[in-house]
C-alpha cells in the first residue's frame, strides 16, 4: 500500500489517455481515447503505482477522473 | 519498403484490443515505424479461412497470430491448425508472418497426473508449427511459449483481467510482450552484425591476465568463473550461428594464445577467432585493420568490452561500430548477450553456418596464391565452380538475406523487405537467380545473386548483381558475365543494361564494371553485345559454370 500522490495519477491518466491534462470533463466511451482497452490500462497502472487492486466487475462504475480518483483514494483507505 | 509501409495485422484465439494497444505503445516508445491493427475477436481462424474476410483483402504487410492455452479447451484444436497452415499458404500473398509457439495453462487441474499430457499437446503443436516454418521462409515463430517460461506465468496472468476482458496477460505483461514481438518486426529490415570483436580481460574470464597470471583468472563451471565459461558457450554457438568472432584484447599475445590452449575450463580456442587484435594498439586502430583483412564494413561489427572507457574510445572513434550494453556485474552477461537486438535474426540460413569456415578457407587460398606462380596459374588451380540456380521457395530466405547484407560487390544499395522480395519473385518479367560457389579449398554455399528484369525486346536489364565479399578475387564475376552474356545471346538479345548507384561502400562493384570495359553513364552502363567480339574485350574467368535446379 502506497500514499496516493497527485501527479503520479494525473500522469497515469495522461499518458493512457494521450492528454496533456486530465480534464474532469473526460469520460470512459465518451473521450476517444478512453475506451475500455484504455481503460484496462489505467487500472493496471494505478494497481502497479499504488499497490492497491481494483475490483473489476465494477469496472463501469469508475469512469471518470473523478470517479477514479475517489475509488483509489477509498482504496487506499484516505 | 513496398507501398504497404510499416502495417501489421493482430489476430488471436481470445480479445486483441489489449495487444494492439501494447504494440502500439511500444511503437511509440521505440519511434518505430510499425502501426498494429486488431483483426477483431478470436480471428485467427475465422479471418483466414474466410476468402473474402478484412484480413485476407487487407493491405497489411506483416500478419501477427498470438495464440491463448485457451485454445487447447477445443479437442478439436488440432485440426483446426492443419486447416489454418494449409490455408495459410494461400492468403498469405506477399506478407510476412509471425506466429507464437504454445504452452499449457499451467492452473489446469489435476497438474500431476495430466499436467505433462497438456505439456506434450502443446510440444506436438509447437513441433507441426516448427516444421512448417522450415518449409515456408515467410512464415518465422515467436516463441511465445519460451518468453512465458523465461517470466513466469504467474507473473504474466491475472485471472482478473481474463474474466472481465478476454486478456490472457495482464496489461504490464502485454506492454513487455509487445516490446518482445516489436523487437521480431524490427528484424525483418535489420541487417544483424556479421562479427563480434571481443575482449579478454574481465569479458571472457574473471580478473586481468597481466595482473592475475593464468592461474588467478576466474573462468570455471561453478563459482565465480561461471558466467565467463557460460558466455564463453553462447559467444562458441554464435560462431556456430555463422558470427565471426574477433579478438581485441591489450595483452601480450603470446601470453593470451597460451591461457586457450592451456587453461583447462576454456571452452573458446584461439582458433575460433577468425582474426586476432592482441597487442597494446588502440583497439579501433585494430578493428579497422581487421574489418580491411575481412572485406567488411565496421559497421558489421559489435564491440564487446568490459571496460566504459574503451567503448567509449571505440564509439568515439569509430561511431558505426555497435556497442554492448555491458552489465555492471558478470552475471548478467548471458542475459546481456541474449538481449543484443543487434544479433537478431529471424532465420539461419546453411550459408550462415558455413561463414566461420569460409574465413578459414580464405586463408587456405591466400597460401596457395602466394606459392602459385602467377594469378592465372592461382586461378587455375583453385578449380572454381559456379553452380547458378533460379531462385525457389528452397532459396528464398538466403537470397533475401544476401539482398539485405552484402554491401562491397552490389550495384545498388536496395534493401527489399520479404514482401517487396518475394513479390520480384513473382514477377513474370524478371528472374533472379543464386550462385553457389566452391572450389577445391571448399563450399562457400550460396554466395552471389543476379537479378534481371525482361521489360525490352531487344535488352536485357541487370537489376542487381551482387557477390559476398567471402568469394571476391576468384573471377566468379566474369564466369557469370559470361554466362549471362551467352544467354542474351542465345535469345536474341543485342546488349545488357546494369543499373548501377554508387554509394560509400560498393566502389568492388564499380570496378568490375569499368573492368568488364563497360563505361557507367548516370545510372547505367551498357554491354554490347549484338557483334561477335565483345568476349574479347572481357577479362577472361577460370571457374566452370553449371546451370542446375535449385
Amino acid at each position: 500500500m502506497t500514499n496516493f500522490d497527485e501527479t503520479t495519477f494525473e500522469k497515469i491518466i495522461c499518458t493512457a489517455l494521450r492528454v496533456p491534462r486530465p480534464d474532469a470533463s473526460l469520460r470512459m466511451g465518451h473521450t476517444p481515447s478512453w475506451d475500455s482497452v484504455a481503460h484496462l490500462d489505467i487500472v493496471f497502472q494505478l494497481e502497479k503505482s499504488f499497490g492497491v487492486a481494483f475490483d473489476l466487475d465494477a469496472i463501469a462504475d469508475y469512469d471518470t477522473v473523478e470517479k477514479l480518483r475517489t475509488t483509489l483514494k477509498g482504496l487506499l483507505g484516505l | 519498403m513496398d507501398s504497404r509501409g510499416f502495417s501489421a495485422l493482430f489476430f488471436g484465439d481470445l480479445e486483441s484490443g489489449g495487444w494492439v494497444r501494447s504494440l502500439n505503445k511500444a511503437t511509440t516508445v521505440s519511434s518505430s515505424k510499425w502501426t498494429l491493427r486488431d483483426a477483431g475477436y478470436a480471428s485467427w481462424l475465422r479471418e483466414i479461412l474466410d476468402p473474402s474476410s478484412s484480413a485476407r483483402t487487407s493491405e497489411d504487410r506483416v500478419w501477427i497470430f498470438v495464440l491463448s492455452p485457451r485454445v487447447f479447451d477445443d479437442d478439436g484444436f488440432e485440426s483446426q491448425l492443419e486447416s489454418f497452415l494449409m490455408k495459410i499458404s494461400e492468403a498469405v500473398g506477399t506478407r510476412t508472418v509471425f506466429f507464437s509457439t504454445l504452452f499449457a495453462d499451467p492452473h489446469g487441474v489435476l497438474p500431476l497426473s495430466q499436467g505433462p499430457a497438456r505439456s506434450l499437446r502443446a510440444e506436438q503443436a509447437n513441433s507441426r508449427l516448427q516444421a512448417f516454418s522450415s518449409q515456408h521462409a515467410w512464415f518465422h515463430l515467436l516463441d511465445v511459449a519460451a518468453y512465458v517460461r523465461r517470466f513466469g506465468f504467474e507473473q504474466l496472468y491475472d485471472a482478473r483481467f481474463e474474466s472481465m476482458a478476454r486478456y490472457m496477460f495482464h496489461p504490464g505483461a502485454l506492454d513487455g510482450l509487445a516490446t518482445w514481438i516489436l523487437r521480431h518486426l524490427s528484424a525483418l529490415d535489420q541487417s544483424p552484425v556479421k562479427v563480434i570483436a571481443v575482449d579478454f580481460d574481465n569479458t571472457l574470464w574473471g580478473g586481468i591476465l597481466g595482473e592475475d597470471g593464468p592461474e588467478g583468472i576466474r573462468v570455471a563451471p561453478s563459482g565465480a568463473g561461471l558466467h565467463f565459461r557460460k558466455f564463453q558457450s553462447q559467444l562458441k554457438a554464435l560462431k556456430n550461428q555463422g558470427f565471426l568472432l574477433v579478438a581485441l584484447s591489450k595483452n601480450n599475445s603470446s601470453e593470451a594464445e597460451a591461457v586457450f590452449s592451456s587453461h583447462p575450463e576454456m571452452l573458446l580456442r584461439w582458433d575460433d577467432f577468425a582474426a586476432h587484435g592482441v597487442n597494446w594498439s588502440p583497439k579501433f586502430e585494430n578493428l579497422s585493420r581487421i574489418a580491411e583483412e575481412l572485406s567488411l564494413g565496421r559497421d558489421a561489427f559489435l564491440f564487446i568490452d568490459d571496460s566504459a572507457h574503451e567503448r567509449g574510445e571505440m564509439h568515439d572513434r569509430l561511431p558505426e561500430v555497435k556497442i554492448f550494453d555491458f552489465p555492471a556485474d558478470p552475471s548478467g552477461l548471458c542475459r546481456a548477450l541474449s538481449d543484443c537486438s543487434a544479433l537478431d535474426l529471424l532465420r539461419v540460413t546453411r550459408e550462415d553456418r558455413l561463414r566461420a569456415k569460409s574465413y578459414e578457407d580464405n586463408r587456405e587460398r591466400q597460401k596457395i596464391q602466394a606459392q602459385a606462380s602467377s594469378l592465372d596459374d592461382y586461378y587455375r588451380s583453385l578449380q572454381t565452380r559456379v553452380e547458378i540456380q533460379k531462385a525457389s521457395p528452397e532459396n528464398e530466405a538466403r537470397l533475401h538475406q544476401l539482398m539485405l547484407k552484402t554491401n562491397q560487390f552490389n550495384l545498388h544499395s536496395e534493401r527489399p523487405d520479404p514482401s517487396a522480395f518475394r513479390q520480384k519473385l513473382s514477377d513474370s518479367k524478371r528472374e533472379i537467380w543464386g550462385f553457389r560457389i566452391s572450389d577445391r579449398v571448399g563450399d562457400a554455399g550460396l554466395t552471389g545473386m543476379i537479378e534481371i528484369g525482361f521489360e525490352k525486346a531487344t535488352s536485357w536489364t541487370v537489376q542487381n548483381f551482387l557477390l559476398s565479399c567471402r568469394v571476391l578475387g576468384r573471377s566468379v564475376e566474369y564466369a557469370v558475365l559470361h554466362w549471362l552474356a551467352d544467354r542474351a545471346t542465345q535469345a536474341g538479345i543485342d546488349e545488357i543494361r546494369f543499373c548501377f548507384v554508387g554509394n560509400s561502400r560498393n566502389q568492388p562493384a564499380l570496378d568490375f564494371l569499368q573492368k568488364a570495359g563497360l563505361v557507367v553513364a548516370g545510372h547505367e552502363a551498357v554491354l554490347k553485345i549484338s557483334g561477335p567480339d565483345w568476349k574479347h574485350s572481357m577479362p577472361s574467368h577460370y571457374a566452370t559454370v553449371v546451370e542446375t535446379g535449385a
